[in-house]
């Protein structure tokens, strides 16, 4: 007997994601790669890689399910759906008893409340400024000529972190340069980063009312230094999804197989 | 399919190029007044003669010249209406009336007199208190002094013109309140663009044109008793400041939202003045617009903003309420966290959004009203 | 002339005065004392006529401010829901009151509220929220804002307004109104405001005894203390030292050569910073429209209508006027204090305060040959704050006053 697979596309700011899984959510394959300028591209070259590492062919997708930005162009989707409602449903897959998401992705955080059944109660966005965003952290990154996998890792090196009044992108970019020439180590700098980080994202989650557990996803949560700021100023851990990057798409993926089973009943 | 109705294709053309009847009129040799707050009493232009004309700044585009005099942390609405104004669109006003608002439209008013020095410009600094005995008595004075202006300006305004002005402008609202009530009675019968777009018309138009059209209006509504064009779920209801631009009605409902109601400053709002008797018209005409105080920016003692938009939201039926607030706007900001918590306490989910007004619906604003209308499917169960 | 700062001994004084304030405030409530929390442009006079202590939020957040407290108090706020974009001063009395603490333990709760607009519409939301939290009376006094002329029937509107709240104010405190006690503030009042006014025009001189920085910080009292004789005790020891220091030619920047303005609020947490900033360009600020907006006349001439006198002077300090106004004062300082040039602080928490400064800007430069420089900051928010580009920009108005004296 064939398998059937549903598909979660989750189409960035940054990278394009695919996720696949079978009638019984178990996840069959995954892809990602940069968005660049052709998303309707990317996004069948995400599904097409997915599809051969799930060892399976094109004519196996049962369902596809667009979300993130690019949501609509996906082709041969069956719905388009919003990365908030995506996420939610990917994070509760990951860790049962998730009530709180925080996304980190490319050029917006979100901050998602969820309810005990998993459905969301409530959300917040960040406004259209890219402070608290992984956009923020890959100029700075630069501005300190540090490769953004090294980010964390030196980061959490610093003894203290050093002191970013401002979390406006150009504002901040000045501001380490000046500390630079004060003679601050980049280490303390980039850890001062990556708590203005996540302090600016938390005053995003404390206006939806944070609860516990909390699932952190999106690309920066591959950077443990945010998570463990994240982490000391919410007095409790989070959960961090092995691959943060694909959540969206797995609740994509998740909710096209709903879909998909319902429609069959 | 619903019958199509030539009154509401008429409207929408009127709002897609908001300013193009003033400009006509103008050149056809009326005089037209431009105002910004609700709170300006049209009535007494329209005495002096004037096509008083809401000025809401552009639908898109750069503000580059009113960049120079507006620091990044002015509003949309204002920036743009100022950027018209220095780019030579705004040549067939002949008077600018400044409100008194906030802050922010109280300091443009002088920052306009010396950047745009060729406009007439007339200043009523209307009180900020709602609903007194004294608010009341300085205002008539304040409205008595913009008169004594208007009779330099554009000569003698008689008590007379003053009153009939007001019958006209009391008769369109009325007509107004009936349209709202027929929409309540009716949910659906039209959709939040069609409603934007009537309501919009009315202040770009002459007030008594607009009269003529919306009776025809309610006319055809009366004779298509089964006309729906908004169905479904979820239900909300769209409460905020200025909001001029119809995408943004549109992508509501292109999100799969059926818009019962609002309660906008670009909206019902603008309609709230009840009719005040007195024999002195000025008098007449302070009462009136003293009356509603559904507006941040004003203070009236023992009026609850939270209870009033509350029981908006609950008579209409929504089951969500979209609150869009133009950035950068401080009264209606100082507001909002009160006026979550009064809709989280009577478990109806809102949803804030701060706008570029002036600004064509964003991304993030699809992105948001898209989930937002996910999360109350959700609840549906759909 | 010594080259090293010669620090003003008065300082020592106000400390403890600005502690006893806030610790009497707290003695008060406790033992049963009626408090109010007042904007800094209200009538203060009646309260302190009727025994209610008054407390001054934008003061306390100053307060936090200067002490580099502002952020916190501020994100508290944020996270219940008040936006970014808000007044910093309100996000932090605010946040003290959620976070139930501050530099001065927390304020002690109100039994009354008063808000009068004018020195801004933010004070009638913000008062507003107070209402709903505390679920006290409020006393509000609109003040129509003046574009042009003073007119009467806004004097009278004001008037009718401070009549009215004269009930509200025997019902706190249960004792009649005593206009008697009324006269008797004002005329303290009046006297503190002429000695403030008299420290700050010695400011004329070169050089300048002190300056807006050292002024900043002893506005506190007139702000917050008018109407009582420890203010008025206060200032006349500030005058006296103020004069000694004229006379022995003390300046409070050493090497004086350039004599500044500005305009606006200060940026509370920059204060140490800035002032050092411009002492090593040689730079004096002598006179500020934040310090001269407390040196109002209330002089006794005016006094046969007391109600109406404050009226008028309520409704007419600096920010409640048009630009015209303003220009005209700005101007009037320039030649008085023989200013090489102005610096307006455009402050992201005041749109009253700063909307306009950029068409003054241009009006100095064209019209009066006033060099002007609008610095980008905001009061006790340090988040809008970009230090290096502040400083950039100082070191290069610097650099073009430098050029016109050379």
């Amino acid at each position: 007997m064939i398998t059937m697979l549903h598909a979660g596309i989750d189409v960035g700011s940054a990278n394009t994601k695919a996720v696949l899984v079978d009638d019984e959510a178990v996840l069959k394959g995954r892809a990602i790669m940069p968005s660049g300028v052709g998303l309707v591209a990317s996004a069948r070259q995400a599904l097409a890689d997915a599809i051969k590492e799930a060892g399976s062919t094109p004519e196996n997708v049962a369902t596809i399910i667009g979300t993130g930005y690019g949501r609509e162009i996906v082709p041969n989707k069956t719905k388009a759906i919003t990365e908030i409602t995506c996420h939610a449903r990917g994070a509760v897959a990951l860790f049962a008893d998730t009530r709180f998401v925080i996304d980190i992705g490319g050029q917006d955080s979100k901050a998602i409340a969820l309810g005990p059944n998993g459905a969301v109660t409530g959300f917040e966005m960040n406004d259209k400024c890219a402070a608290g965003t992984g956009r923020f952290l890959e100029v700075m990154a630069r501005a300190l000529e540090v490769g953004l996998d090294r980010m964390a890792e030196a980061a959490l090196s610093a003894k203290r972190p050093a002191t970013i009044s401002s979390t406006c992108t150009v504002f901040a970019e000045s501001e380490v340069v000046s500390l630079l020439a004060q003679g601050e180590e980049p280490a303390a700098i980039l850890a001062g980063l990556c708590q203005a980080v996540a302090e600016r994202v938390h005053g995003l989650a404390a206006r939806v009312g944070v609860r516990r557990e909390v699932t952190m996803t999106g690309g920066v949560a591959r950077n443990a230094a945010v998570v463990r700021a994240m982490e000391r100023i919410l007095g409790f851990d989070v959960n961090v999804p092995e691959d943060p990057l694909i959540v969206g798409a797995l609740g994509a993926a998740l909710i096209a197989r709903d879909m998909r089973l319902r429609g069959n009943q | 399919m619903p019958g199509t109705i030539p009154q509401l294709a008429f409207f929408e053309t009127v709002c897609v190029d908001p300013y193009a009847t003033a400009r006509k009129a103008a050149e056809e040799g009326s005089k037209v007044a431009a105002y910004m707050c609700t709170y300006t009493p049209e009535e007494l232009f329209h005495a002096a003669g004037y096509f008083p004309m809401r000025l809401f700044g552009r639908n898109s585009g750069a503000t580059n010249q009113a960049d120079a005099h507006l620091p990044a942390y002015a509003c949309g609405f204002l920036r743009s209406a100022l950027d018209m104004a220095l780019a030579g669109e705004l040549g067939f006003v002949d008077l600018m009336v400044f409100g008194h608002t906030c802050d922010s439209m109280q300091n443009l008013a002088d920052i306009w007199k010396h950047a745009v020095p060729n406009m007439k410009q007339l200043v009523i600094t209307t009180p900020v208190v709602v609903g007194t005995e004294a608010s009341i008595a300085y205002f008539r004075e304040e409205l008595a002094r913009a008169r004594a202006r208007l009779d330099e300006i554009a000569g003698p305004v008689s008590d007379d013109a003053i009153v009939s002005s007001i019958v006209l402008y009391d008769g369109h609202r009325a007509l107004m309140q009936r349209l709202y009530a027929l929409r309540a009675a009716r949910p659906g019968c039209l959709s939040g663009r069609e409603m934007m777009a009537i309501v919009l018309a009315s202040m770009l138009m002459p007030r008594e044109e607009h009269a003529l059209h919306l009776e025809a209006l309610l006319g055809a509504l009366d004779q298509d008793a089964d006309r729906v064009v908004a169905a479904g779920k979820p239900k909300v209801i769209v409460i905020g400041n200025v909001v001029q631009n119809l995408d943004y009605a549109a992508v509501i409902e292109a999100a799969g939202c059926v818009v019962l109601d609002e309660d906008l400053c670009s909206g019902r709002r603008a309609f709230a003045m009840a009719p005040a008797e007195s024999e002195d018209p000025l008098e007449q005409l302070a009462r009136m617009y003293l009356t509603p105080a559904a507006c941040p920016s004003k203070h009236q003692p023992g009026f609850d903003i939270g209870g009033a938009l509350l029981e908006r939201a609950q008579s209409s039926g929504a089951e969500g309420v979209v609150i869009l607030l133009t950035k950068f706007c401080e009264p209606w900001c100082f507001d909002y966290p009160y006026l979550k918590e009064v809709f989280d306490k009577a478990g109806i989910p809102s949803l804030l959004i701060e706008i570029e007004s002036n600004q064509p619906p964003s991304e993030q604003f699809r992105n948001r009203i898209h989930a937002f209308a996910e999360m109350l499917g959700a609840a549906h169960g759909g | 002339m010594s080259s090293e700062r010669i620090p003003i001994q008065t300082a020592e004084k106000l400390q403890t005065l600005m502690f006893q304030h806030y610790m009497g405030a707290k003695m008060a409530e406790k033992s049963g004392g009626k408090i109010a929390w007042v904007t800094s442009g209200a009538p203060v006079e009646l309260l302190h006529a009727s025994g209610i202590t008054p407390i001054y939020p934008e003061n306390h957040a100053a307060l936090c401010g200067a002490q580099k407290l502002g952020v916190p108090y501020c994100t508290a706020a944020e996270e219940k829901g008040y936006s970014r974009e808000l007044c910093s001063y309100a996000r932090t009395d605010l946040g003290c009151i959620f976070k139930g603490d501050s530099p001065v333990g927390g304020l002690p709760k109100p039994n009354l509220l008063v808000c009068c607009n004018n020195i801004c519409g933010t004070v009638t939301k913000w008062y507003q929220v107070l209402q709903r939290h505390f679920d006290v009376p409020l006393i509000y006094i609109d003040t129509p804002f003046q574009h042009d002329e003073v007119t009467d029937y806004a004097i009278d509107y004001v008037l009718a307004q401070m009549e009215d709240a004269l009930p509200v104010i025997e019902a706190v405190t249960g004792n009649p109104f005593d206009l008697n006690r009324l006269d008797r503030t004002v005329e303290l009042s009046a006297q503190a405001t002429d000695l403030w006014r008299e420290a700050l025009d010695l400011c004329v001189h070169r050089p300048s005894p002190m300056t807006s920085f050292d002024a900043f910080v002893h506005i506190a009292p007139i702000v917050t203390m008018r109407g009582t004789p420890e203010c008025v005790e206060y200032y006349r020891a500030f005058l006296e030292e103020m004069r000694q220091r004229v006379a022995d030619n003390v300046a409070a920047t050493p090497g004086e050569e350039f004599r500044l303005g500005w305009d606006n609020i200060p940026i509370w947490f920059k204060l140490g910073g800035l002032s050092k900033r411009l002492a090593q360009h040689k730079a004096c600020l002598v006179v500020a429209t934040y310090t001269d907006a407390w040196a109002v006349d209330l002089s006794a001439a005016d006094r046969t209508d007391i109600l109406r006198q404050l009226s008028k002077v309520y409704t007419t300090v600096y920010i409640n006027c048009g630009m015209k106004r303003r220009l005209q004062i700005i101007t009037d300082m320039a030649e008085k204090y023989a200013l090489d040039g102005v610096i307006l602080h455009s402050n992201r928490s005041c749109k009253a305060y700063s909307f306009g400064q950029y068409d003054i800007a241009q009006i100095l430069q064209d019209r009066y040959d006033i060099p002007a420089l609008v610095l980008e900051g905001d009061m006790n928010d340090s988040r809008s704050y970009s230090e290096e580009q502040a400083n950039n920009r100082i070191d290069a108005f610097m650099e073009t006053l430098s050029a016109r004296k050379h």
